[in-house]
């Protein structure tokens, strides 16, 4: 089964288009890799199936659990279990991280008590307590701001999971520490992952069958990862565009 | 001066009021109002729940008006008075002569000469020598329709602790003025938290008048919240800071919907060495009305500091924020600077939110109320707790 089927997808911002023709398939309970250059159209892809109001899309289709979710709007797919961990996530002012934990995880937990053993619990485990009643993303160091983020995803209990570059920028207790939360908290749970990452800091503890190159805005290689990387690593994104 | 002649001479300045418009804000015809009916079987038990002020609990006093009637006034706290300025006049004519018209000329304008004249009720509220509480005196003014004309007075004694949480409501939509004609006195060393909740109609005209004197070591925390409609509203207290080594500070957060029109702001004199200012407002406006804002510091002494801070949201095309800061120093040791902005709530943001799972409303909502929060601590836990209840409707409210 397919949980996600992505065709012929044009997608950009105003009259811009960042990505061109993607073909994407996950299926049922599948993790896979999303690699690419700086400003291959990663996150905009990640953000067009979570349905960022920004990106316009211009052509094709996502189909999510077999339904067209092109033009849903991001309330509903993620209802629907579809949950992004954003790249950069924006700072908010004078909201606190424990009211936005606590607004997100309201959705699936009705009792003020419960939530709190939840966040207390998850915020614990990505060591990001002494967050809580500071304002969402004020002053965080780069690794608090990448562990708050992927609170916000597990609190929304996805089925769909998309992480973008967890490890960027991120030391290597911090990715462990993350790694983790993603198995004991997400990986039970969900029906598949998109996984992005540029240097593969992730991937030691997080196993994907597949990987998607993206190069340019377009899908240019499509494999099993362990090659994908090895490749990568040893000659770059290029060697994959000439060996298509 | 007896008595007589005092009243006589503030009777005599406030007839030279009368005619006297405002400066700022829209000219209302005060006998147009006064003609106004009003209703004294209005339910406003409920209406001041809904503004999260309950009568039955416990503070360090009352006081509790309806349009000209006086339901209720007790103290219940020693050291702490509570009276209706007509009742303190009568009989307590001693104590409160040096306070009495003191810091506010009647014939300052005509909604002051009115309230000086034809003016009935308001509180004298006087914290004694040493007296420390932070129970609340509750002080509540409802009114249904017509003219509210009030005076108040609070005495803050030497060393004495003292807050005031003062709600005023309109009851009914009809048409009404409120004046509040306000004398806050703190003396040395004493402190003064003053938080006032008003909510009102689109048919009320509003002019709070109100001069505070802050003396030696004295602390004075004002803190305003307006969650509704007016047809219009100005205001521009004066504090002014006798003493040294006084501290103020005033924060204002101003809702700003359907087609009110505010004028106000916080007018800080500093007089003494080594005292300090900061006012802070949020201000939010939707829908087509208009605030003006003025924050205006004054210094003349030694080592005194001013902050003034206005942040705006316009939710709207047709509202409009205008914010008018001044700073006049008249010592070269003097530290005074402001800061405003004014925008949009940020795209970015809120479709951050809606991608948590997280609806329009409720991210706009939740935007807005970290936007006023100015994360000031009172140090009374049920006070904070109502406040954060008063923003939270505040930010629902101005997300609709
Ligand atoms: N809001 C936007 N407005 C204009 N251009 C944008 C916007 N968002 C993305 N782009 C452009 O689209 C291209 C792809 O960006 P994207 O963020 O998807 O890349 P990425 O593969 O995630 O890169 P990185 O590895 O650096 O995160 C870039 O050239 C970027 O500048
Ligand atoms: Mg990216």
């Amino acid at each position: 089964m397919e949980i996600l089927r992505i065709e012929k997808l044009n997608a950009g911002v105003g009259d811009n288009i960042i990505i061109r023709d993607i073909n994407l398939k996950l299926f049922t309970r599948e993790s896979i890799l999303l690699l690419g250059p700086n400003a291959s159209g990663k996150s905009t892809l990640l953000n067009s199936i979570a349905g960022n109001p920004r990106i316009k899309i211009f052509n094709g289709s996502i189909f999510y659990n077999n339904e067209d979710i092109t033009s849903l709007d991001p309330v509903k797919r993620n209802e629907k279990g579809i949950s992004i961990m954003i790249q950069n996530p924006p700072r908010l002012r004078g909201v606190k991280t424990r009211k936005l934990f606590d607004k997100i995880c309201s959705r699936h937990i009705k009792s003020i008590v419960e939530r709190e053993k939840e966040i207390n619990e998850i915020s614990k485990a990505l060591q990001i307590q002494h967050l809580l009643d500071r304002d969402y993303g004020h002053g965080f160091s780069g690794g608090e701001l990448k562990r708050a983020e992927l609170a916000t995803l597990i609190f929304s209990r996805p089925r769909l999971a998309l992480i973008d570059e967890p490890d960027s920028g991120v030391d290597i207790d911090s990715i462990i520490i993350m790694a983790t939360v993603i198995k004991d908290h997400l990986m039970n749970n969900i029906d598949g992952m998109i996984l992005v990452t540029h240097t593969g800091g992730i991937v030691k503890y997080i196993e994907t069958s597949r990987s998607y190159v993206i190069y340019n805005g377009r899908i240019i290689y499509e494999g099993e990862t362990s090659y994908v990387l090895s490749k990568i690593f040893s000659e770059g994104f290029r060697s994959l565009l000439e060996s298509r | 001066m007896s008595k007589k002649s005092v009243l006589e001479e503030i009777r005599e300045k406030a007839l030279k009021g009368l005619d006297k418009s405002s400066p700022y804000g829209v000219d209302v015809d005060i006998e147009k109002i006064f003609a106004q009916p009003s209703e004294s079987s209005v339910d406003y038990e409920k209406k001041l729940m809904s503004l999260g002020i309950d009568l039955k609990q416990r503070g360090s006093g009352t006081y509790l008006q309806l349009d000209n009637i006086i339901k209720q006034y007790s103290s219940m706290y020693p050291g702490v008075e509570v009276l209706s300025i007509e009742d303190a006049v009568e009989n307590r004519w001693d104590e409160i002569k040096d306070f009495y018209w003191r810091l506010i000329d009647p014939s300052t304008d005509k909604y002051v000469a009115y309230t000086a004249l034809r003016g009935r009720g308001g509180f004298y509220i006087r914290a004694k020598r040493g007296t420390k509480t932070l129970l609340p005196v509750q002080a509540c003014m409802i009114m249904s329709g017509g003219a509210q004309l009030l005076h108040n007075i609070i005495v803050v004694e030497e060393d004495a602790e003292l807050m005031v949480l003062s709600g005023c409501l309109a009851a009914l939509e009809r048409l009404s003025l409120h004046v509040g004609v306000s004398e806050i006195y703190l003396m040395p060393r004493s402190k003064l938290y003053f938080i006032m909740i008003h909510s009102w109609t689109q048919v009320n005209h509003v002019r709070p008048r109100t001069t505070v004197l802050v003396g030696d070591e004295a602390e004075y925390i004002d803190y305003y919240i307006n969650i509704s409609d007016v047809s219009t509203l100005q205001t521009f207290p004066k504090i002014i800071v006798r003493g040294d080594d006084a501290k103020v500070s005033s924060y204002n957060i101003i809702l700003g919907s359907g087609s009110s029109k505010y004028d106000v702001g916080t007018n800080v004199v500093l007089d003494g060495e080594g005292s300090s200012a900061q006012i802070i407002s949020r201000i939010v406006v939707k829908d087509s009305s208009e605030v003006i804002n003025r924050l205006r510091a004054e210094a003349h002494k030694r080592s005194s500091k001013a902050y003034l801070e206005c942040n705006g949201l316009l939710l709207s095309e047709n509202s409009r924020i205008y914010t008018i800061p001044e700073l006049d120093a008249h010592h070269p040791d003097t530290d005074l600077y402001h800061e405003a902005s004014i925008g949009r709530l940020r795209d970015e943001e809120i479709e951050y939110l809606l991608m948590k799972g997280i609806s329009y409303r409720d991210a706009v909502s939740m935007l807005i109320r970290g936007f006023i929060d100015v994360s000031i601590k009172i140090p009374n836990q049920k006070i904070n707790e109502y406040i954060n209840k008063v923003l939270d409707l505040f930010a629902s409210k101005s997300s609709v």
